[in-house]
């Protein structure tokens, strides 16, 4: 194995002083955009970029790739203390996350998401040495099909019998869905579900959708209640960190498998949100405690996080701008990177080893004071947390038109909360509902309209496989369990 | 079970109407998701599914899904004797924060006078009002706010935020 030897190099290159600072810069940089829900890690690269112009292009790599590390950091600890989740990837954070910090578990809570964040990355850092290789490979064999099957299995993993009425959750499903398609329909280029109105011809923005369930939804629910946030008195102590940290290792079941599905859907491109997502869906309905999912159980923050980050490829949107850089830096990414500018992807392989240690050490220093943040009074925190949603909204597009539909998906998810609605089926619908449309369509063009394209090859008909069986096994289990014990469970 | 709070305030809505409203209101969706899928072809054509195909069963789920829940609502006995879902007193003090929240997006989209002037406003508004605080401390925040969000976007981030005649008078850009 050379690639011990290369690695060694890299953590040469890594290890300066410069490229320390410049991780801390970075991380921090990111946690600002992340914390920022609107202002995403795509927005950070793009804002850094021009910064790093006269830098090497090493520098440059660690520079972004730590700010991409700080901003989905960042991003989970809106979603935990604000229920506003900060980044995409970080929604399924918010189900049991808020409930902790609501319960004065504020600490606790945001360590065990960084900590399983920094499991996550630094598992997919470690396969990244390994496979570094193979994996681009791999990854250039997914066609259209494919992409369908892997969104097809997220949502399968993700939606089970929860406690919800199943026609509720065909509501929420169905709303997602159809949101994700009102716009320009890019297979057939046709306007679709706009009814006339300009605005709509951009489409419902994922984001604007989330800042209003979620931020605005919760708040709305906050006041009706005249629930202060519960943190308010809760003590923060870094002690709780400590504690937090001699838990973790009991929770590695969870650990290990999300951070196994978070490098699958790293390799197979379907994106931390959609492994994120995933990881919870499977994490809940393992565990022996499912029904108090949502209630705020570590396991439930565990998941979404170590999905998220494992595998620190950064999302399509973040990779293109990066892309993006390389190409101005005289660089051309591909796998010929790793013959051309070995030390390069070394250096850059390294500097996620350490910069995964630093922005640890650095998130894990500064949980006392993000928890302090609820000690502010409800008072001032919450019009400054509608502020901070509608500033958010506007910056997704710069559309007015935005701020309004924030505000009516605030309405919509305080109604959905009253009346048991779940919420997150129909995010999760949103984030893949297009992408899975086109990839299903553009299957069904390549193979002749036969829906035999999802079982054209071993791959794509396992993931499909695989899929099904997941989205049947709550019926399954639920039968055999009958059967085991009849008379266990009369009525419902 | 059927015990009710003898303090809480008059009942405004039982769990039961709210229910209807909500699958009503998903009834609505579904149908406008419907008419709007079918300006387009719906069927599965020689090269897949059409336009319309994904949103026109969408719709269709939604619809399903909803008068589902009418039903439930109506007569299952899931929610028959639920507590009553929100009270004059609660209702009181959401609309108490919608308002001012509904006078933020007025100010700055309506009126034009972008988002650091509604957000002053607004602030002031919910502090001195709601949070009962005195004029310098709200004038404090407020503005604080509007500062920090200002240097934090225009200046550092670079992303422009939506600003008014009042900016331009002052003649910030």
């Amino acid at each position: 194995m050379d690639n011990i030897g290369d690695l060694l190099h890299g953590f040469q290159v890594a290890l300066t002083g410069y490229h320390l600072m410049l991780m801390v810069v970075g991380v921090l940089f990111g946690i600002l955009v992340g914390v920022l829900p609107g202002l995403g890690a795509p927005n950070g690269v793009t804002l850094l970029i021009p910064l790093t112009f006269t830098m090497e292009p090493v520098s440059a790599i660690i520079l972004l790739a730590s700010m991409y590390w700080g901003a989905l950091f960042g991003g989970s600890t809106t979603s935990i203390l604000f229920n506003i989740p900060g980044e995409p990837s970080s929604v399924a954070t918010t189900f049991d996350g808020h409930p902790m910090a609501k319960q004065g578990r504020a600490t606790e809570a945001l360590s065990y998401a960084f900590l399983s964040a920094a499991f996550g990355a630094l598992f997919g850092v470690v396969v990244i040495t390994l496979l570094a290789g193979p994996a681009a490979t791999f990854a250039h064999k997914f066609s259209s099909p494919e992409y369908f099957a892997v969104y097809f299995l997220a949502f399968a993993c993700f939606v089970g019998l929860g406690g919800a009425s199943p026609f509720k959750t065909l509501v929420s499903a169905g709303m997602g869905f159809s949101l994700a398609a009102v716009g320009m329909d890019t297979i057939s280029g046709s306007l679709r579900l706009t009814f006339e109105l300009p605005d709509l011809i951009k489409g419902v923005s994922f984001l604007v959708a989330v800042i209003g369930l979620f931020g605005i939804g919760e708040l709305i629910a906050t006041m009706e209640e005249r629930l202060e946030f519960r943190g308010v008195h809760a003590r923060i102590s870094p002690r709780d960190v400590l504690k937090t940290i001699a838990a973790l290792p009991s929770y590695w079941v969870v650990l290990v498998r999300s951070s196994l599905v978070g490098c699958w859907m790293g390799i197979t491109p379907g994106g931390p949100t959609a492994a994120s997502f995933m990881s919870y869906g499977l994490a809940r309905r393992f565990a022996p405690r499912t029904g108090e999912f949502g209630k705020g159980v570590p396991e439930g923050v565990i998941a979404p996080e170590a999905a998220d980050l494992a595998l620190g490829i950064p999302g399509s949107a973040t990779a293109a701008v990066m892309m993006g850089g390389l190409m101005i830096w005289g660089l051309h990414p591909g796998p010929m990177l790793f013959v051309d500018q070995k030390s390069f992807v070394w250096g850059l392989i390294a500097s996620m080893y350490v910069a995964n240690v630093v922005a640890v050490v650095l998130v894990l220093f500064t949980v006392p004071l993000f928890a302090a943040i609820l000690r502010i009074p409800f008072a001032i925190i919450a019009p400054l947390i509608v502020v901070v949603c509608f500033v958010s909204a506007w910056t997704v597009s710069s559309s007015p038109f935005d701020l309004w539909l924030a505000f009516l998906f605030g309405l919509i998810g305080y109604l959905f909360k009253k009346c048991e609605y779940p919420i997150a089926p129909l995010v999760l619908a949103m984030v893949i509902g297009d992408k899975a449309e086109d990839a299903f369509r553009q299957s069904m063009i390549i193979h002749g309209g036969s829906l035999g394209a999802f079982w054209s090859n071993w791959l794509c008909g396992t993931i499909m496989t695989l899929g099904f069986v997941l989205l049947l096994w709550p019926l399954v289990s639920s039968a055999l369990q009958r059967t085991k014990s009849p008379p266990a469970s009369a009525g419902g | 079970m059927e015990q009710h709070d003898p303090s809480a305030s008059r009942a405004l809505a039982t769990r039961r109407t709210l229910e209807v409203i909500a699958a009503a209101l998903a009834l609505a969706f579904g149908a406008t998701i419907i008419l709007g899928a079918l300006e387009y072809r719906i069927g599965w054509g020689e090269r897949g599914p059409e336009p319309g195909y994904f949103p026109f069963w969408m719709g269709m789920i939604v619809v399903v899904g909803a008068i589902g829940a009418l039903f439930e609502a109506l007569f299952a006995r899931r929610h028959a004797d639920a507590p009553m879902a929100i009270n004059a007193d609660q209702a009181r003090r959401v609309a108490l924060f919608l308002l001012p929240m509904l006078g933020f997006l007025v100010l700055a989209l309506i009126f034009k006078l972008g988002l650091y002037v509604a957000m002053v406003a607004y602030m002031l508004t919910v502090m001195l009002w709601q949070g009962r605080y005195r004029l310098p401390a709200a004038l404090a925040v407020s503005f604080g706010t509007a500062a920090v969000f200002y240097f934090m976007f225009e200046l550092w981030l670079h992303v422009p935020l939506m600003k008014g005649p009042v900016e331009a008078w002052l003649g910030i850009h």
